[in-house]
């Protein structure tokens, strides 16, 4: 079995300043990690580091706790 | 002593004089119960992920605390049985994130609208800079600057003022949306 060689790069380990970004009231930057759907999309799929995706879904739950983002989509808007 | 913000949704019908009393008036309910009131920050009425109590918008506040800890549960009460608050939502900040310059309440309520104007015309200008759009694009920010300018002009006589700026956020938030699907579009057609 070859193993291939396209190992995804944090994000946050490529721009350190993107770090501050990740907080609740910054919610239009943190839609970048949810789907249409509303879903928080999986560490591996855009290759934020472990402990750079606890941070986010944390201020994502936030997020949506005060209605800045969707618990799911909403077929209206 | 520790820091903490709390980020609360005033119900969408009160139009700006009784915002503010009821903005002055929970800031009072802190300080009655030792919390120092270091900041607060009127983001204005945006549209909220989904409906809460059949309302559609709110007028977001942060309000940025300081306090050793003891009653903030109690404020958290507070707010939960304030009929005009939504939803709120207090969380604990380091030293660094708090806010230092800050504008007095009167200037955020009564100049959100032109600042958010003046904010979204510097977008519309980066995002004109950043893309190389066609002039289809480019010519429809223009319009939308011209009318928020009469709007502001407008704002002094008009008593229904909260109503302008409410359809404008709408308008401006549909808008990004349509920049996208006609970019898509013509990435479609060509």
């Amino acid at each position: 079995m070859a193993l291939t060689n396209n190992k995804k790069i944090c994000p946050f380990k490529e721009d350190p300043k993107l770090i501050s970004k990740i907080n609740y009231k910054d919610y239009k930057f943190l839609r970048k990690f949810i789907t249409e759907q509303g879903k928080i999309i999986p560490g591996f799929v855009t290759g934020v580091s472990s402990k750079y995706q606890r941070m986010l879904t944390k201020e994502i739950k936030k997020a949506r706790n005060i209605a800045l983002l969707p618990y799911v989509h909403d077929p209206r808007n | 002593m520790n820091y903490y913000e709390t980020l609360y949704i005033v119900h969408p019908a009160l139009e700006s004089g009784r915002l503010k009393d009821i903005i002055i008036s929970i800031q009072g309910m802190f300080e009655s119960k030792d919390i120092k009131v270091l900041c607060t920050d009127y983001w204005g009425k945006k549209k909220l992920a989904y409906l809460i109590d059949k309302q559609q918008y709110g007028s977001y506040v942060l309000v940025q605390l300081q306090s050793n800890g003891d009653n903030i549960n109690k404020i958290n009460t507070e707010l939960e049985h304030n009929p005009d608050v939504l939803s709120y939502l207090t969380s604990r900040i380091d030293e660094s994130n708090l806010i230092k310059d800050s504008r007095s309440l009167d200037d955020q309520i009564l100049g959100s609208k032109s600042s958010e104007s003046e904010n979204k015309s510097t977008e519309a200008a980066k995002v004109e800079s950043s893309s190389s759009d066609s002039k289809e694009d480019s010519s429809d920010p223009e319009p939308k600057e011209e009318s928020s300018g009469s709007d502001s002009k407008e704002e002094p006589s008009d008593s229904d003022s909260s109503e302008v700026s409410s359809d404008e956020e709408v308008s401006d938030s549909d808008n990004d949306n349509e920049e996208l699907t006609s970019e898509d579009k013509d990435g479609a057609d060509e």
